[in-house]
């Protein structure tokens, strides 16, 4: 009698009972947009529902002072409470990053169940018509932003950067943070990569490196997907090379005394396309590895020109400076110093492969 | 109480005491004391650590404890424990049960503390045995993170000033709550056992490592300002990470913590059961409901005034006391009245 009584005080007592959390509850957020200015906030949370057999997604519009305050406010206009611990995708338009990025992302790391793993992106304007048309493109505009920005991992325009990682680079003052940026191909009416947005401490700085830049930042910070894909013109002949391995060796001997770092990288590299078809000869061989370092080189200079104007080191040559160079990095800002480091970058390609054919 | 330990239960028992619901937040005060030489000071701590067992296990003899002694020690305990219930309870409303009120939870560690304390003495002794199987999962999961790592926070090193060290030093010894049980136990071990100075040097060099493990993780994974904002970094590292078969690895790990929780305080209420003697007649069952309805009561007043950080601060310097200066003062008075016997 006893041991029944015991039985069932225990489940009396079962601790699930408060803490129960079903989805019949809940209007899932697949995606969250974020537009405004911090106390002047409106979100559009994108919510997959299932009627019969059918998936299509609502789009619920919240107002507020604070990221919190507009999922309150977009509470009030469904059925259902709002709940975000399932995100996929955040989305911020350009104009509200230039404020502390900071400021709308505490909510998502203070609350237990939140998701870390949410990917975040940037859009030219308001991101309501990103997700209207992301759900009618896939009917839920969180996988499909989801699928778009690993894509663009795979490709290594952007290295996938979840929300935890944000929060580290944003706390982090030896590197600063990018975000892929997109807007709207008015005649296709579909999201276009803009290129990945630059940072300078937690504010968006208002300048991006095109798809190419961002493609060699990737390479830069040794991060590069499952395609790294780049073309040149050689003697006239479009040459495609896709980037198979990365070894990097950064010295800083030189940057005590006068500021001078040196990036070299090795790139083991394979021919996709190249008409010429002369491969074979191996001085023809050299001289296109010789051409393609030296391109690679010239656009790589160009990219880190566009950092040190911004103010913005991606690259996260701050870490390096902060952990060896603490005379350096005690010198002041380091955005100011980066700003005015004379940076070297040497590139070594290697071609391994040629495909099937010279 | 009859009962006696192996080498193994003896090391297993104080292992888990040690480590016990401190091992998920001791990381964040000291690194946020010691900056990114942390690691090296808590090696230093360890090092310290090791000494200590080492003359606790020279003069373990002399450490008897008269009816004061065994008051105080019993009352230092009690605030451990209540302590360690209390910080449960907050890191479990945190992270798993945000509104199961507060009594739930704490009624539910008291009862199977008190079930536990009053089965048979080798029964407690071997619950720690349970854990051993779940102890290189966290670090499975702790290693997923591994790519995550920036090894360069690790450096500028050697870089932190003296009061830093200081301040680092205190905050470790917090990873070593528990340290007395040493002298506590050490008698109950068979006869036919020995501890050497290599048997203490295994121990402090598994669970330095342990420690060690979750300090480097937690610096190399966060940047320092981030640190001072996360309180429970382990927890929070296992939550980033996503694999296939499981949404939430924190879950999984909080519920190895939660027993391995538990399983310290049945354990700090044995000692206290222990060190009175408490199960041979009925006052002293009714003794051990008394410590456990304590132990419902005292918790929820900490919970409900919100008394954590006075007792974290009691811990830290409560170590220092019972762990270092009352143990070494006792074994002093007895090792000279013992001599003085001897002369007379």
């Amino acid at each position: 009698m006893i041991k029944k009584l015991s039985c069932f005080l225990c489940v009396l007592l079962l601790s699930g009972c408060w803490d129960e959390r079903q989805y019949k509850d809940f209007a899932l957020a697949s995606m969250v947009g974020h537009d405004g200015q911090a106390n002047d906030l409106i979100s559009y949370f994108s919510i997959p529902i299932i009627i019969g057999e059918e998936v299509s997604s609502i789009i619920v519009k919240g107002e507020g002072r604070s990221t919190r305050e507009v999922r309150i406010h977009a509470n009030s206009n469904t059925p259902q409470n709002l709940d975000v611990s399932k995100l996929s995708v955040l989305l911020y338009s350009d104009e509200t990053l230039k404020t502390d990025f900071y400021q709308f992302l505490d909510v998502y790391f203070r609350t237990a169940h939140n998701r870390l793993s949410t990917l975040v992106g940037m859009t030219e304007g308001s991101t309501k018509p990103y997700i209207e048309i992301g759900n009618s493109e896939n009917k839920d505009a969180g996988t499909y932003y989801d699928d778009f920005i690993k894509g663009l991992a795979n490709s290594s325009i952007y290295p996938e950067t979840d929300l935890q990682t944000i929060c580290t680079i944003l706390f982090d003052d030896g590197m600063d943070l990018t975000l892929p940026y997109f807007h709207i191909n008015e005649e296709e009416n579909t999201p276009k990569t803009l290129g990945v947005a630059l940072f300078t401490g937690r504010i968006y700085s208002g300048t991006y490196l095109n798809v190419n830049q961002a493609r060699l930042l990737t390479i830069l910070k040794d991060e590069i997907g499952r395609y790294t894909d780049i073309t040149y013109t050689y003697e006239g002949i479009p040459v495609s090379i896709e980037v198979k391995r990365v070894n990097r060796k950064w010295d800083f001997k030189q940057l005590d005394r006068s500021g001078k770092v040196t990036m070299s990288y090795d790139l083991i590299v394979d021919v996709q396309e190249f008409s010429a078809d002369r491969l074979e000869d191996e001085k023809e061989r050299k001289e296109l590895e010789k051409y393609l370092s030296k391109r690679l080189q010239e656009d790589t200079i160009e990219m880190i020109e566009v950092l040190q104007q911004t103010k913005s080191d991606p690259i996260g040559i701050g870490r390096r400076v902060r952990a060896f160079h603490p005379k350096v990095w005690e010198k002041g800002k380091w955005a100011d110093i980066f700003s005015e480091l004379t940076i070297d970058v040497k590139y070594d390609v290697q071609i391994k492969r040629t495909g099937i054919l010279f | 109480m009859k009962f006696s330990l192996t080498k193994n239960q003896f090391f297993v028992f104080l292992f888990i005491v040690q480590t016990g619901s401190i091992s998920i937040a001791f990381q964040s005060p000291i690194i946020k004391a010691a900056q990114q030489d942390a690691w090296i000071v808590f090696i230093v701590a360890l090092v310290i650590q090791f000494f200590i067992l080492v003359l606790f296990e020279k003069y373990y003899k002399h450490f008897v404890m008269n009816r004061l002694l065994r008051w105080i020690y019993s009352i230092y305990i009690m605030l451990i424990l209540v302590l360690f219930v209390a910080n449960i309870q907050k890191s479990l409303a945190v992270w798993v049960f945000q509104n199961t009120p507060p009594y739930v939870i704490v009624a539910i560690i008291v009862a199977t503390s008190l079930y536990a304390n009053m089965s048979r003495p080798e029964s407690v002794v071997n619950l720690g045995v349970l854990l051993v199987p779940l102890f290189p999962l966290i670090f499975f999961f702790l290693f997923l993170a591994t790519p995550d790592l920036i090894w360069t926070n690790l450096f500028p090193m050697g870089n932190i000033s003296g009061k830093e060290w200081v301040n680092g030093l205190k905050e470790a010894n917090l990873a070593f709550v528990g340290t007395e049980m040493y002298l506590i136990y050490r008698g109950y071990l068979l006869n036919t056992e020995k501890i050497f100075m290599k048997t203490i040097g295994k121990y402090i060099l598994f669970i330095g490592s342990c420690y060690l493990i979750t300090i480097l993780f937690t610096i190399m994974f966060f940047s320092l300002a981030e640190i001072a904002i996360v309180p429970e970094p382990i927890v929070y590292i296992l939550k980033s990470q996503e694999v296939q078969f499981i949404e939430r690895i924190d879950l999984f790990f909080i519920i190895i913590w939660m027993m391995w929780s538990v399983i310290t305080v049945i354990y700090l209420v044995f000692t206290v059961v222990l060190i009175f003697n408490m199960k041979k007649t009925k006052k002293g069952i009714r003794s051990v409901i008394g410590i456990h309805l304590l132990l419902f009561i005292i918790p929820l007043i900490i919970i409900w005034k919100d008394f954590f950080k006075v007792g974290n601060e009691i811990l830290m310097y409560g170590y220092f006391v019972f762990a270092l200066i009352i143990p070494f003062l006792v074994i002093l008075v007895n090792t000279w009245r013992s001599k003085n016997d001897q002369k007379t």
